[in-house]
């Protein structure tokens, strides 16, 4: 794990995870993410802390799951923290980002999902069925998983996903591999609109540009970088997201 | 008394007539709407004609220009201006009463590649202003109050007043009609907008997102859109393909406007 503990006074918290588990997660570029993170977290006195090590067997969770410890493992390493903005190690932020903290109001802050409506509102639908008594909620309050915001007080609330994740593992891992439809995220979905629901704050799209091929400004001309700050490369973008990742960093830094 | 100003003007020129498959589609619209204002106690008002020649001036603008002459003889407190592409959901809310006196509009996040090229084709029109793209708005569906249409009287004096540009932009850019200009205008006087109903009332690019499809998964049948949308904007595909959706669309709902 590496986090700069020179410290005390209670920072806000940037997040990553970069566990290198096989070549493919070697080259997907993240490096340059994390340097673009660095940036920012100097640019607004906030601490970086990139966890290299799985939490958990891989045979028992998905890397993935590794989000809902995250306020433990800041415990556990002795971080006093105010906020934390957790990133996907695919992203870049731009150097015009402003301060994320400053907009969150204290609340649990995600960006909607954007982009494939099949795929999102099967993750919605057959969750639902399978595993939250149909409850339902506006497909519009979808979050993308990939950038969120959260303080303390949300510690009980990422405990009732470890607990839930560890009485339901067995379908949840059936769910991923029969349906496809996400990991961790249709079930913090299913969380924040049954239990957070006006602590939620929704944060425009700049904050998470997802799957920019759709929105059509993935170009040689770098466009997605005038119009936000957190450039996401998912949703299998060609090449590679590495290459993306790396060029949008040479591009901006 | 609220009212739906509901844009269907059909074009004489053939081209334009090929463009949009003869514009059968507005029947269908039609029809949606008026079922919808019948149950809601709303004034549907078609603006089926223009005293403009469409050949050199778009509905697109004109819709604008007479809108406030259509209202003369009504008393209402906000008018929603529609575009013949939109269907309703025969079981739609009443969006009126979910809308503050501010211009009520629609974030568009669609084609950002497409928006932001036509902020930069129509920037050295307006002196170069900055321009905030997170603001700008889809032109087909807005509600306005009274208070808004000294906003319409510029729009109509500017245009009027930039006619040449604007068409040659028009023909240059190739990013929309009035919606890069009106969009400039909004920012530029400073008109206060908001985004206050939900995307369900807008439900638009379904073929880019997905929306037609429906949970195999589940076996369920029903399409999303119609499943999760308030409202439905046929765009974004090729205009042909309006006429064969929108007729399958009234084809498996019809039943439900009776």
């Amino acid at each position: 794990m590496e986090h700069d503990k020179g410290k005390l006074h209670m920072k806000n918290v940037i997040f990553m995870i970069n566990i290198v588990k096989d070549d493919r997660s070697r080259n997907q570029g993240y490096d340059y993410s994390i340097k673009s993170w660095q940036q920012y977290a100097k640019k607004y006195d906030c601490e970086l802390f990139v966890l290299n090590e799985l939490v958990a067997d891989l045979e028992y969770m998905t890397p993935h799951w590794t989000k809902m410890y995250i306020l433990d493992i800041l415990d556990a390493n002795e971080i006093e923290y105010d906020q934390v903005l957790y990133v996907d190690s695919d992203t870049i932020i731009t150097p015009n980002a402003p301060n994320i903290f400053d907009i969150s109001e204290h609340k649990f802050c995600a960006v909607p999902n954007f982009g494939d409506k099949d795929w999102m509102i099967r993750s919605m639908e057959n969750y639902s069925y399978e595993l939250f008594d149909n409850f339902k909620f506006p497909y519009f309050n979808y979050f993308n998983s990939g950038v969120m915001v959260f303080n303390k007080s949300h510690k009980e609330f990422f405990k009732s996903i470890q607990q839930f994740y560890e009485a339901n593992r067995s379908k949840i891992i059936w769910m991923q591999k029969h349906y496809g439809v996400g990991h961790d995220q249709p079930i913090f979905n299913f969380f924040v609109n049954k239990e957070l629901k006006d602590e939620y704050k929704v944060l425009g799209y700049e904050w998470n540009m997802q799957d920019l091929n759709r929105s059509e400004l993935l170009g040689n001309d770098f466009m997605f970088t005038r119009y936000g700050y957190v450039c996401h490369f998912n949703c299998g973008i060609k090449p590679t997201p590495g290459a993306w990742i790396q060029a949008t960093y040479e591009y901006l830094y | 008394m609220n009212v739906v100003f509901w844009v269907g003007v059909k074009s004489n020129n053939p081209t334009v007539c090929d463009k949009h498959g003869n514009f059968e589609y507005f029947e269908y619209s039609k029809s949606t709407w008026q079922y919808w204002c019948k149950k809601n106690n709303v004034e549907f008002i078609e603006y089926d004609t223009t005293s403009y020649d469409t050949n050199d001036h778009k509905v697109t603008w004109t819709r604008w220009f007479e809108l406030e002459l259509m209202l003369k003889d009504i008393d209402w407190d906000k008018v929603a201006v529609i575009d013949a592409s939109y269907m309703i959901k025969w079981n739609a809310p009443n969006f009126f009463d979910m809308c503050s006196n501010k211009l009520n509009v629609f974030q568009s996040l669609e084609n950002l590649r497409w928006i932001q090229s036509g902020i930069d084709g129509y920037r050295s029109m307006f002196n170069d202003m900055e321009f905030d793209i997170k603001r700008y708005i889809d032109c087909g569906f807005q509600i306005f109050s009274k208070s808004h249409l000294s906003f319409l009287s510029d729009l109509k004096k500017y245009y009027f007043d930039n006619y040449d540009m604007i068409c040659q932009l028009e023909k240059d850019v190739k990013k929309g009609t009035d919606q890069p200009v009106y969009n400039y205008m909004l920012q530029q006087d400073n008109i206060d907008f908001e985004f206050s109903l939900d995307p369900s009332f807008n439900i638009n690019h379904m073929t880019r997102f997905g929306w037609l499809g429906h949970n195999w998964q589940l076996n369920d049948k029903t399409p999303y859109f119609i499943k999760y949308g308030n409202i439905w904007k046929f765009s974004g595909f090729d205009r042909k393909m309006r006429n064969q959706l929108m007729s399958q669309t009234w084809n498996m709902i019809k039943e439900n406007y009776i």
